[in-house]
């Protein structure tokens, strides 16, 4: 496979994954607004979403004013954001295109459908009541998407590249979401910081990775600060985990690897994250989580860094 | 189906007496080949027929069989190339004859480069004017003395014919460089399977799914020696050039890789391309990137789209181009003029299609013409394609026509004039008025050439002038498509 190719079909599956997180961060948290416990600040609850997409700053400088028209706009479908969802999927289409040969016809027509759809939403007036509505739209194209890479691609280099990218990106998401998440709960004033808040937060947490279900079933308990961050962090059976998705990265990155395997390899380094995960107790970070996982993030972008640069370069 | 469900689409259909319409005959009789298809899209409430339409747009839309319009001020608005579900129908006695008359004439063009570019007799025989050569900007020194394998110039070529109102077929055009479109006639007929599966099956209509397989096996006989197991490749400029989604059809349907310039490097005369793994030898290039663009160091320095070097691997037998460079020569509009001698002369064969008179500029007597008959006639420069630079007589004003003589003084081998052919018309759906209209329509062939074999894809594409009246196809220039069914025996 040519390594432009390559390079095309890792970051389509990144932009892919990147544009559902954006989308389900954004519902989730526009949702749990709506009826959020009453000491909750609904603007705090806004510029979550602008956090953890990494928007923050840009918004206040492009519209300044928090409110939920705005953020949600802005975070989707507004042009003076160049990391809105429409330059996600276009990138990821633009990438589909460029390696049209190595992928299959059903792929290829799914994603361009994904992104006629937004970039006819992004044509049309925007208001929040259709937010439940486009999202869904977003979360079923992605889905239909994946479900074809994988049952019609051959499960070679180019569907582990993909798989690689995929799983990547949703350890970087989701590694985000849990320090947003930590954060806005750091946030709440400590007299404020009663079991229903609590319980809240850790619910919206939850939701923006579709855990909440799951989460509940192994613990047989609603959310707490505990199981939820060990759930959503450690858990080695569940597909939105942090472990469970650097574990399915490394074993893709294998499978690709031709080189030899040396101590400053990024693969090695790789592996080491993974079974770093694997054996660690939720207790061993939890006083630390925010610069553990900030650290886990560096890690990460440093790999895929090194990874690109020996592989994809063409 | 009782008959009240039977609606007549054709009633209002007006006929333009001095055109020949494919699907009528004078007495506004539908022709005998036809008379199912009309049946059938009687039986279809024009309500209905809008709905199919909208959905077979949908498809080429999801498909991605589309194109970026930059003009527009909105963003990421792209258009999809008119299709018509009117499908074109050509007897089969029809087209042995074209099937016959269009290879005829791309082996002698083929024979016509080879002698250009070695002994050059046709010249020293003075059947072509060594000025002709002299002067066109596509006839190129570095090919001189060239062997290219099975001595194959032109694999692949797209002869535009027409069918005048005598009811005779005239070549327009040989395309020998870089035809496209081919991916629409496939597209094209995969749209009407999923829109009209059923009028398909009642007809017996020649395959065209052949194409991808029989092109691949052109690349594959004139790999160089060298290679046992050739790789072959399509080379596209982009995914920002207007025929990408052609370039990435043909490369996944023949199930070879493809690659961009900057995907390929020389070495040591040989071609590689950078995969994942390190590089790996090409032998066989289908470049869809114009001779001037594919190669720096011989041509345009200035080309970011080529591979540095590549001319010298090709030249020294490394690696097979399609077409060959150079083959430009062949389709200069004024050596157009001289392919029913190439034909005589290479093969001692009466050609089998007629040529639309040419007149050459370039001669004192036929340039007097020209000026005093501007009405009456269409001038073309003779090395522009997309149908740029075309000044229709009939359709122009005095100051046009003043302008454009000022630019044939200025550089009369540059232009050619030819009779306003009356292009042949078919009923097509036209969208704006919802209702059946005559179009003028043309053809495309696609004709392949490899070590000792020919073929030509039964079908081709029927572009369509949708603008009333508008004798220009071209897709560049509002023209549409239609599936072009040749009918087996």
């Amino acid at each position: 496979m040519l390594a432009r190719i390559a390079n095309s079909l890792f970051w389509m599956a990144r932009y892919l994954e990147r544009s559902e997180h954006l989308a389900r961060y954004a519902k989730v948290h526009q949702f749990s607004a709506i009826d959020a416990p009453e000491a909750q600040n609904k603007e705090d609850l806004l510029m979550s979403i602008l956090k953890n997409a990494g928007m923050n700053y840009l918004y206040q400088k492009d519209i300044g004013n928090v409110n939920e028209m705005d953020v949600i706009y802005y975070v989707l479908l507004n042009l003076k954001n160049p990391y809105n969802i429409i330059s996600s999927v276009s990138s990821a289409r633009e990438n589909a295109r460029g390696a049209r040969d190595s992928i299959t016809t059903e792929v290829w027509e799914a994603i361009n459908m994904y992104y006629h759809y937004i970039n006819n939403i992004a044509q049309i007036p925007f208001d929040t009541d259709d937010t439940y509505e486009v999202t869904h739209h977003i979360f079923t194209h992605c889905a239909h998407i994946k479900g074809l890479i994988d049952n019609t691609l051959i499960h070679n280099d180019a569907w582990h590249l993909i798989s690689m990218g995929l799983h990547l990106e949703r350890a970087t998401q989701i590694c985000r979401i849990i320090i947003t998440k930590t954060d806005d709960i750091a946030n709440v004033p400590e007299n404020e910081l009663n079991e229903s808040i609590q319980n809240y937060h850790w619910s919206t947490m939850l939701k923006c990775a579709e855990s909440f279900d799951m989460c509940n079933r192994t613990y047989r308990a609603t959310p707490s600060r505990s199981n939820a961050l060990e759930f959503l962090l450690l858990n080695q059976k569940f597909p939105k985990s942090l472990t469970f998705n650097l574990d399915k990265a490394y074993n893709h990155m294998t499978k690709i690897a031709i080189t030899k395997k040396s101590k400053d390899d990024f693969i090695f380094e790789m592996g080491k994250l993974v079974y770093t995960f694997k054996f660690l107790k939720i207790e061993e970070i939890d006083e630390n989580i925010h610069v553990y996982l900030n650290a886990t993030l560096d890690k990460m972008y440093e790999i895929a860094y090194r990874f690109e640069k020996s592989y994809l370069n063409y | 189906m009782s008959s009240e469900y039977i609606h007549n689409h054709f009633a209002e259909y007006a006929m333009e007496s001095h055109f020949l319409d494919e699907v009528f005959d004078k007495n506004k009789k539908v022709q005998p080949h036809y008379e199912h298809i009309i049946k059938y899209f009687n039986e279809i409430s024009l309500p209905d027929f809008k709905n199919i339409n909208e959905y077979s747009k949908m498809t080429f839309y999801n498909q991605g069989i589309t194109f970026a319009v930059y003009s527009d001020k909105e963003r990421g608005v792209e258009r999809i190339f008119p299709f018509d579900l009117i499908p074109r129908i050509i007897p089969n006695s029809e087209w042995n004859m074209l099937e016959k008359g269009v290879i005829q004439r791309n082996i002698a063009i083929n024979m016509f480069l080879w002698d250009v570019y070695h002994d050059r007799k046709i010249i020293q025989d003075k059947i072509v004017p060594e000025s002709l050569l002299a002067t066109s900007p596509n006839y190129f020194k570095q090919m001189m003395g060239v062997n290219p394998i099975g001595k194959i110039y032109t694999h692949v070529s797209g002869t535009d014919l027409i069918k005048h109102k005598d009811g005779k077929y005239y070549v327009l055009e040989d395309n020998v460089r870089v035809p496209s479109g081919v991916s629409y006639v496939l597209s094209n007929r995969d749209a009407i399977k999923k829109t009209f599966p059923n009028l398909l099956l009642k007809h017996n209509v020649c395959s065209v799914q052949e194409y991808p397989i029989e092109l691949l096996k052109v690349m594959k006989s004139v790999a160089p020696e060298s290679a046992n197991d050739p790789e072959c490749v399509v080379l596209t400029p982009g995914v920002y050039n207007s025929a990408y989604f052609e370039h990435s059809f043909l490369a996944l349907n023949m199930g070879i890789p493809l690659v961009e310039g900057r995907d390929l490097f020389v070495e040591k005369n040989f071609v590689y391309m950078k995969t994942l793994y390190g590089p790996k030898r090409v032998d066989v290039i289908y470049r869809r990137i114009d001779d001037l663009y594919i190669d720096p160091l011989a041509f345009n320095p200035d080309s970011v789209l080529g591979i540095p070097g590549i001319m010298k691997a090709y030249t020294e037998g490394n690696v097979t181009l399609l077409n060959a460079p150079g083959t430009g020569a062949a389709d200069d509009k004024a050596i157009y003029t001289y392919v029913p001698d190439m034909i005589k002369y290479y093969l001692a064969e009466e050609p089998i299609l007629n040529n639309v008179h040419t007149y050459r500029c370039e001669l004192d007597a036929d340039l007097k013409y020209v000026m005093e008959n501007m009405e009456q006639l269409v001038i073309k420069p003779v090395d522009e394609s997309g149908g740029y630079g075309i000044l229709v007589g009939s359709k122009a004003n005095k100051e046009e026509m003043e302008n454009y003589k000022i630019k044939i003084k200025a550089n009369p081998r540059k232009y050619i004039a030819q009779p306003i052919m009356s292009l042949s018309v078919h009923s097509t759906y036209i969208e704006e008025a919802d209702t059946f209209e005559q179009r003028h329509i043309d053809l495309r062939t696609y004709c392949l050439m490899g070590k000792n074999k020919q073929y030509l894809l039964k079908g081709g594409l029927t572009r369509v002038a949708l603008k009333r009246g508008s004798l220009i196809v071209n897709s560049s220039q509002g023209g549409g498509s239609k599936d072009t069914w040749v009918m087996h025996e």
